[in-house]
């Protein structure tokens, strides 16, 4: 059965051209990648879209994963990573947007989010990071990615990762405090 | 028991990683949770961290739907992915490692071309001896029998 193949044995027959194969893939990480994609984008229109893409990619570009260089999670994370920039830097009115919108009560955010009261206000907190600070946390605090796999995403040490998840957090800590004090 | 980890190694990971051991880099954890066990200190940042933590917590988000899934797989062209499409992506991959291949792909033909001109232009063997006796005989032999 396919669903008892390694990651990496899917890889090997995806890679042959197996569309079954390829089906159990998406299955199995469709979705950690739609999660991490909502978290960087914020959407879950775009969100969908992104996961879409990454697959795509993954199904033609399937010749250059290489068997041992890196965990597939980590292989399709870097894919949906990079994607996911794309759609930030070609859209660079979207945070704009989102933050505005998340003003009114039909924001899109609060649609596609559990309906908690501070979901929108830690994505706008999220939003605000500069994008290596808050991919390192999404990988590392959502995803739960080990701090190597994280770096190897990023494309960074390991040390320079933990400065990056370090300066994050403090930012996040000191855009969030306001919001806790008022609620205490 | 191991060895604790130093106070500021421990502000450091719980700075990144925050405060759940699973998050902490696992070459670190038995140490760091050496020194929590002894440090009132540390329980107290500890703590601290955590309230930030159970914020992060609440930004959940909504899982992908079947349907989507359904969507994902359908807009995967399986059948296009022929030999063509594997020839193109072969000869160009991404990454300047790779230039090699649509460079070979451009000198290719030129050097076959080249090759193959050189063969062309090689002057004909003369005809042997024998051969334009031959020749001659049946000419005359031609001429004879028009006569």
């Amino acid at each position: 059965m396919l669903n008892d193949l390694t990651d990496e044995e899917l890889m090997l027959r995806i890679q042959k051209g197996d569309q079954k194969a390829c089906e159990e893939l998406v299955n199995q990480h469709l979705l950690p990648l739609s999660r991490f994609a909502m978290r960087m984008l914020g959407s879950m229109a775009e969100a969908e879209d992104a996961t879409q893409e990454t697959f795509l990619k993954v199904w033609s570009s399937a010749h250059q994963w290489k068997s041992g260089k890196a965990k597939i999670s980590t292989w399709l994370h870097t894919i949906a990573h990079n994607i996911c920039i794309d759609y930030l830097r070609k859209d660079k009115s979207h945070l704009q947007e989102t933050l505005t919108d998340d003003h009114h009560s039909s924001s899109h955010l609060e649609d596609d989010m559990h309906a908690t009261v501070t979901a929108s206000q830690i994505f706008n907190a999220m939003s605000a990071l500069p994008e290596s600070q808050r991919t390192a946390i999404i990988l590392c605090y959502y995803q739960g990615f080990s701090n190597r796999d994280a770096a190897q995403v990023t494309g960074v040490s390991v040390q320079a990762l933990e400065s990056l998840l370090a300066r994050g957090r403090r930012a996040l800590k000191k855009a969030l405090r306001p919001e806790r004090e008022v609620s205490n | 028991m191991h060895k604790p980890a130093s106070l500021s190694r421990f502000i450091e990971v719980l700075d990144a990683y925050g405060s759940d051991h699973d998050r902490w880099p696992k070459e670190d954890r038995e140490q760091l949770e050496a020194l929590l066990a002894t440090s009132r200190h540390a329980q107290q940042l500890l703590k601290e961290t955590a309230k930030l933590d159970s914020i992060l917590d609440q930004f959940t988000v909504s899982d992908i739907s079947q349907e989507v899934r359904k969507h994902v797989v359908d807009a995967i062209p399986f059948t296009k992915s022929g030999i063509t499409e594997r020839l193109l992506d072969w000869l160009f991959p991404e990454g300047p490692e790779f230039l090699w291949r649509p460079a070979l792909a451009v000198t290719l033909p030129l050097l076959i071309g080249f090759i193959l001109g050189l063969v062309a232009l090689e002057p004909a063997e003369p005809l042997d001896n024998w051969e334009e006796d031959i020749y001659l005989v049946g000419v005359q032999a031609a001429g004879d029998t028009s006569l």
